[in-house]
């Protein structure tokens, strides 16, 4: 129990200053983990070969791990610290206030929390009424049940205090007693705190060995959890409101509480749309990697899969029927490990694209968006380059099919369209953006039932906005929206309320965009792009199957020469299916629909080759 | 110039195309052709297999010297083109060929991807000129000197050096709205090879 002693001598910023402290350590190991993972590995893997070298930059991507749980935990340790600093200061001052009410009124405050008030008022009978000693009641928090010991006894405390003040001759009888009971809260107020957090840092405390394996991540999880609850009132990130407006109060924070909400709420930091890429880069990653723990130590401890066809004889010989220990076990497991293993393919497939940082010339890349479930198949949202700095921002929606287990192969064509355009425009910051942050039917005709689009255009336009804002305003980029095949239906279901944030819109392989002509999508007509790959199979059914499915306005798609779009050469013959090969290149050379793309996203639309 | 627009499967019925397209539940996924590198393959095979799909017989070379060999090309092109200028300090790199490997086991191409840009006025008009004079001169095929089909029309150069087979595409963009007004895009490319036996694959 914290007592009055103890109470004076407080000084709540002592605590905020040892969290001052872990914030320097966490941005210390914030550095050091880009230096190591950013800087040497890549230099490391570009420059040198052979087992010595692999071996080296293995330990140092372990060592940037490690880096990246110390910072994590220690900005966990600075949350803590500042929520619990500011739990003791309006304790403090609470004490503060009533000790010096107390002096004014000429009354003692005794070690023990009493309080003595002097004789005083009429006299009664000859004498003066005398003074005493009161001891405060400090309220416990509401518990919320039918009966509240808490509010109903302390209530019925008060009612029978407020009798006796009424009763009592002496006038300081009352205030003696208010100043007691709040002297006794913030005495209760503090112990409280101290004993919350001082469990809560004791739980930060790492074991320890150099090996940061997936249960220290959990653990991370745990301690997160527990210091978020712990933290009430102090962190509570907004919800639901504008892109804009999550910019302005992003902005409006102080330095050290940004930090703390990074620490405490990744997800939703991660997730906000209009928040600095940097910040939501951070805080998806620390999302990510906690992620990957769980979900690795969850496959592991899941039952192996039985064989799964077994043999049985008929009438017609021997047939293959699956196993019965397999069908109990794809009953119980199946549909999680499917999940877990999509969604491990898709870190792996984020991590590879990290590690591939300053391979010929990719800058580092920022991660956007994170989300193991998602709208369904899971979220990804990864820029290359910072897009907050870019001259020019592409935003590219992925079409059908696309999953979290999918990803890399997006991901890879994400690096083409980058290095492309970044070599068309020197001396200007390129940032192109993959975006998948809906639910992408499995195939078009799929896509035709039901509300995919409807579902993921505001998604789109949502981001779009937040990374406007982010940037500083529509005229801060030159910003492309792109989408292939089903992904130009998402852009298509965005633009068509002339909205859309974008100066440029480009499509490749689209089966319709929800309108019947270029100009109905809001960027003009001229700044309105289309791709199609004439002459493959896959691509002719996609394009036309979407045509005759609906999934245009009046039968038009983007490629026809009534819908007003500048349609671009897809270039050389490349083979017999086409619809995914619109990023094509031979070794590193782009292919004519590639360099294409590049010059649209970098505002060279005069440049584009046509069709 | 406009192409006449191409329509696929033009004498196709609708029904056709629909019951195509309800056959193929995924798109977006390509067909897929691991190449002609497939398991037990013997060598000869695997040769000839990538000559019928290419046209010729992929010449057996270092990967490391065919990259040397493309960055003394683009060094030769610059010098031809005769500018003071910043250049892009990429390096000529192998990558897959794709007809053939493209899971990028043993065949591959090397690419040289980079631009000049912040010169004189008026440099780079030299610089295609110079292009067009001497590349001829050392024993280059031009075979396009003419204008890109973009709204721009911009000057492009396409040439072939007829005994090693790399070739040269050049771009001469200009009117850029961007932080530098023009640039020259250059591309030196190589032909597919395959890397000896026992060569560190890939290069990098």
């Amino acid at each position: 129990m914290v007592d009055v002693a103890t109470m004076r001598e407080l000084d709540p910023e002592q605590f905020s200053q040892a969290g001052d402290g872990y914030h320097s350590v966490r941005s210390m190991a914030d550095e050091a983990k880009s230096r190591v993972g950013e800087g040497i590995v890549p230099k490391m893997d570009a420059d040198l070969r052979g087992e010595a070298a692999t071996a080296a930059a293995t330990s140092l991507r372990g060592l940037t791990a490690n880096f990246h749980y110390m910072q994590t935990e220690c900005g966990l340790a600075h949350a803590a610290l500042n929520a619990l600093t500011a739990e003791l200061r309006a304790a403090k001052k609470k004490f503060d206030t009533a000790q010096e009410e107390a002096e004014t009124a000429g009354f003692t405050v005794h070690l023990d929390g009493s309080v003595t008030y002097p004789a005083a008022g009429e006299k009664v009978d000859g004498k003066q009424p005398d003074g005493g000693t009161v001891t405060g009641n400090s309220r416990g928090a509401p518990s919320g049940r039918l009966i509240d010991p808490a509010t109903d006894a302390d209530s019925a405390a008060d009612a029978i205090r407020r009798q006796a003040d009424n009763a009592s001759p002496n006038p300081h009888y009352g205030a003696a007693v208010d100043i007691a009971d709040r002297i006794a809260e913030a005495l209760q107020e503090a112990t409280e705190a101290d004993e919350k957090w001082a469990r809560k840092l004791r739980g930060l405390k790492a074991d320890d060995d150099l090996h940061v394996s997936r249960k220290d991540w959990l653990g991370v999880r745990d301690d997160m959890r527990g210091i978020r609850k712990g933290a009430g009132d102090y962190l509570k990130p907004p919800e639901d409101r504008s892109p804009a407006a999550n910019a302005r109060w992003w902005k409006n924070l102080s330095e050290d509480e940004q930090d703390d909400y990074i620490s405490l709420h990744p997800a939703s930091i991660g997730a906000m749309d209009g928040l600095p890429a940097d910040a939501r880069d951070e805080a998806n990653r620390t999302v990510m990697t906690e992620t990957k723990a769980g979900y690795e130590l969850e496959r592991a401890a899941m039952p192996a899969e039985p064989k799964k066809y077994t043999w049985i004889n008929t009438y017609e010989g021997k047939v293959k029927v699956p196993s019965k220990e397999w069908i109990a076990w794809n009953a119980e497991y199946g549909e999680r490990k499917k999940h877990l293993d999509s969604t491990l393919n898709g870190i792996e497939a984020v991590q590879d694209r990290f590690d591939r940082t300053g391979d010929r010339g990719l800058p580092e890349a920022c991660l956007l968006g994170f989300a193991p479930k998602g709208e369904g198949d899971g979220k990804i949202i990864l820029a290359n380059g910072d897009p907050d700095g870019a001259a020019h921002t592409a935003v590219h929606v992925p079409g059908t099919g696309t999953s979290l287990g999918g990803i890399d192969g997006n991901l890879d064509q994400n690096d083409k369209l980058w290095r492309n355009s970044a070599r068309l425009a020197p001396g200007e910051s390129v940032s192109t953006i993959t975006w998948f942050d809906y639910d992408a039917p499995d195939s078009i005709p799929q896509a035709t039932q039901s509300g995919w689009a409807e579902d993921g255009g505001p998604r789109l336009q949502r981001f779009l906005e937040g990374t406007e804002a982010a940037q500083g305003g529509p005229h801060s980029s030159h910003t492309t929206v792109s989408g292939h095949s089903y992904g130009s239906t998402v852009v298509g279901e965005a633009a068509k309320h002339h909205e859309l944030p974008a100066d440029d819109v480009m499509v490749e392989g689209s089966p319709g965009m929800q309108v019947e002509h270029a100009r109905d999508l809001g960027v003009g007509a001229d700044h309105v792009w289309a791709l199609g790959a004439d002459w493959t199979w896959d691509d002719a059914i996609v394009r036309h199957g979407g045509r005759m499915m609906g999934l245009g306005e009046d039968s038009m798609i983007p490629t026809d020469d009534g819908f007003g779009a500048n349609v671009m050469d897809y270039g050389e013959y490349r083979g017999f299916s086409g619809h995914g090969g619109f990023w094509d290149e031979e070794g590193n050379k782009p292919s004519t629909s590639l360099l294409n793309m590049a010059s649209v996203v970098v505002g060279q639309g005069e440049q584009v080759e046509l069709d | 110039m406009r192409k006449q627009r191409r329509r696929l499967f033009p004498l196709l019925g609708t029904s056709a195309v629909v019951a195509g397209f309800l056959l193929v539940g995924v798109v977006g996924c390509s067909v897929s052709d691991s190449g002609v590198t497939g398991k037990g393959k013997g060598s000869e095979d695997e040769q000839s297999d990538a000559e019928s799909r290419l046209g010729y017989r992929p010449e057996v070379r270092n990967p490391l010297s065919a990259e040397e060999e493309v960055n003394r090309i683009s060094d030769r092109v610059r010098g031809w083109m005769d500018l003071k200028s910043k250049v892009t300090d990429m390096e000529a790199a192998a990558g897959s060929c794709e007809a053939v490997d493209p899971d990028y086991t043993k065949y591959f191409v090397v690419n040289h991807p980079w631009s000049v840009h912040n010169v004189e006025e008026g440099s780079l008009a030299q610089a295609m000129q110079n292009l067009r004079e001497r590349l001829p001169r050392h024993g280059w095929k031009i075979t396009k000197d003419g204008k890109m089909n973009s709204k721009a029309g911009d000057p492009e150069i396409v040439a072939v050096e007829p005994r090693t087979h790399h070739f040269l595409t050049v771009q001469w963009r200009r009117g850029l709205t961007g932080k530098v007004s023009e640039l020259i895009s250059v591309d030196v490319d190589s032909r597919c090879y395959r890397a000896p036996k026992g060569t560190d694959f890939p290069p990098r």
